[in-house]
């Protein structure tokens, strides 16, 4: 958590500076009586990197504190990190099912979204998969098309 | 039109069939979402969002919102007391006795002590905002953009310093917060800010896709990590009805956790999750024996369960009359009214007076309904953690992604999602409060106008937000607040030390 939380102070850091910059440059901060449309944006990247620096040096000071006991390794190893076996392919499923959706259309992309969901990442068998899919992706047009009279793309690829 | 006059057109109003069936759905629903752990009432009025435009009535789209919110704190104490599993953070403390309780075979009597207390808090919470908020709607109608900033600003500050998490990190998704409401166009010049060249940027990013994404999504993401599976215990509920011992043994618990609740609700960044804190605590140090808790006390299932209702209905007091949300789920509710065209606040209590009564009459209505949902159905509901996360995760990111897409109609909103998705997962990761960076979001395009206003009035002296009453002795509060939680916090730790070095 401490390596994360100095990674996590130092972008807030650069953030700050880079919009209270960007705010300095690009947009007018105005006069006092009459406040541009950087004004706010230039204190609040201030704040946002003042921020920063207090909370990368509250991590050091309990880094510091916390130094002498050493890490022990882990009795064994998990075979696959879920970051990398889960989390990771269902990001990359959403963001598919976002590139696939208006040229394939709402439908079919769920359903290959949910299959790919079922056998990618869950590791369910064809024929609960395919349950699954299909009545999930028929239970979100009956929500979005019938009940929330939502406008749903059909496919710019079938015409 | 006075307040009984209001309550009578509240409860026409509220009893329309079409408003009962939404207030139904959202107390079903909220009891759903209290149960599942992970999904909390903030992410499933978010997830709700997107169906707020094709609810053509706002009055009929707030009561299923409000029944959801309140709806969840029923929910929530059903899994901590049958399987030592909170469905939401509020239910955290009520694992501690109402989890013993049901081991020692009395699970029946905890979770009938959590319903009737939730019932007679939420109710008194409601009787309370129906004389209240009337009164502070009536006073805030005097403010000017001076002290509309200050009550913002403290509103927010409240809420990051009451949180009882980090306030460095809640101060950054605070100024987070504030400035992702800065993107698109400025209202004032015209000019556009940090759209870089995106044409979708111009309007700004949409509220509903920036809280399904960090509360939703980021839910899933983090939940997708979690290898472990949850282990289902079933636990005998019994009679639900408590026996008189234990209505004895409640009944002050209830009083008080009602009243400590209802207090902490009002202020900003308050809440259910603390006043269920401050009421156990309260609970146990009154009591004549307190190593009774941690053992199956009923008193510390009674005050917390009562505690947090009653926050749940008090938290809608500075919403309706001030139009600040003090909480992530109430901004979600804000950020409803506001996508119905309704600005909450004190006028709304004038010019919607349907808005602003039907929601409390169908409060008192939702409430029964939840006594009458929880306390027969109890074991019912329990069944739901049996929902495999298989199942459960695709489908709630289906529904972010489709929900997003429905606003605009613009694919550009599905991958918004995904970042703020990653950005929540982060968020949880860090073990930093999202809640700042909601309000903070919520309530930007208020703070900045109201600055600005301020400043043109008083020829750029920022000495206007010290120099007018209202605002002069809401900024005097919070720096008196401040100033006694600094004092609290290096007595506390003078405190250890001193014991520290006695004991060496």
């Amino acid at each position: 958590m401490g390596r994360a939380e100095r990674i996590a102070a130092a972008i807030v850091i650069a953030g700050g500076l880079a919009v209270a910059w960007h705010a300095y440059a690009h947009l007018k901060l105005g006069m006092m009586i009459s406040p541009g449309a950087g004004f706010l944006p230039f204190c609040v990247g201030v704040s946002l990197a003042v921020l920063g620096a207090i909370w990368l040096g509250m991590s050091l000071t309990a880094a510091q504190a916390q130094a002498a006991p050493a890490e022990e390794a882990p009795a064994e190893a998990p075979a696959r990190h879920p970051v990398i076996a889960r989390l990771v392919p269902g990001v990359i499923l959403v963001i598919a099912y976002g590139w696939f959706f208006e040229r394939i259309g709402f439908f079919l992309a769920t359903v290959l979204f949910m299959i790919a969901w079922q056998k990618g990442i869950e590791r369910e068998g064809w024929g609960k998969t395919l349950l699954i899919s299909f009545v999930c992706a028929g239970a979100m047009y009956l929500l979005f098309n019938f009940l929330l009279k939502g406008v749903l793309p059909t496919g710019s690829w079938f015409g | 039109m006075d307040i009984f006059s209001g309550l009578l057109q509240g409860f026409a109003i509220a009893f329309t069939p079409m408003n009962l069936l939404f207030a139904f759905i959202g107390a079903v629903l909220g009891t759903a979402v209290g149960v599942l752990p992970g999904l909390g009432p903030a992410a499933t009025i978010a997830l709700l969002l997107p169906a707020t435009y094709s609810i053509s009535s706002p009055v009929t789209a707030i009561i299923l919102m409000a029944g959801i919110f309140y709806g969840s704190m029923y929910g929530g104490s059903t899994t901590s007391i049958l399987l030592n599993l909170p469905g939401e953070a509020a239910s955290v403390v009520t694992c501690i006795d109402g989890y013993k309780m049901a081991q020692q075979g009395r699970a029946g009597a905890a979770l009938g002590i959590a319903a009737i207390g939730s019932f007679v808090a939420g109710t008194v919470g409601i009787v309370g905002m129906t004389f209240f908020a009337p009164a502070i709607a009536g006073f805030a109608l005097s403010f000017g953009p001076p002290e509309k900033f200050s009550l913002a600003v403290v509103g927010l500050l409240l809420a990051v310093t009451l949180s009882g998490a980090s306030i460095v990190k809640g101060l950054i998704m605070m100024a987070t917060g504030l400035l992702l409401a800065n993107v698109g166009l400025d209202p004032i010049s015209g000019k556009t800010r940090f759209a870089f060249g995106v044409t979708e940027l111009n309007s700004g990013f949409d509220f509903v896709t920036l809280a399904m994404g960090v509360f939703g999504l980021g839910e899933i993401f983090y939940g997708l990590e979690q290898t472990m599976k949850g282990e289902l215990v079933t636990t005998k509920v019994g009679q639900v009805w408590p026996t008189m011992k234990d209505w004895v043994a409640s009944r002050m618990a209830i009083l008080r956790g009602t009243l400590i609740g209802f207090f902490i609700g009002v202020i900003p960044g308050g809440g259910a999750v603390i006043s269920s804190l401050v009421s156990y605590a309260v609970e146990k140090r009154v009591a004549k024996d307190p190593s009774r808790f941690g053992h199956g006390a009923i008193e510390g299932v009674a005050g917390p369960e009562s505690a947090n209702n009653a926050a749940s209905s008090s938290s809608f007091i500075p919403l309706l009359t001030l139009g600040i949300p003090g909480n992530a789920s109430i901004a979600m509710i804000f950020a409803a009214l506001l996508i119905k065209g309704v600005t909450p606040g004190p006028f709304l209590i004038q010019e919607h007076p349907e808005i602003f009564w039907g929601v409390i009459a169908s409060m008192y209505i939702g409430n029964v309904m939840l006594l009458v949902l929880n306390l027969p159905l109890v074991g019912l509901w329990a069944q739901l953690v049996r929902v495999p996360f298989a199942i459960m995760a695709p489908v709630i990111i289906l529904f972010t992604a489709i929900g997003s897409y429905s606003v605009q109609g613009q694919v550009f909103d599905i991958y918004s999602l995904v970042g703020f998705g990653l950005f929540g997962y982060a968020l949880r990761k860090l073990k930093i409060e999202a809640g700042p960076l909601v309000l903070a979001f919520v309530l930007g395009p208020m703070v900045e106008s109201a600055m600005r206003q301020s400043l043109l009035m008083s020829g750029g002296s920022f000495a206007v937000f010290v120099t007018r009453p209202i605002s002069a002795t809401l900024i005097g509060l919070f720096v008196a607040l401040a100033i006694g939680q600094a004092g609290m916090a290096l007595w506390k730790r003078r405190r250890a030390t001193t014991g520290n070095s006695n004991r060496t």
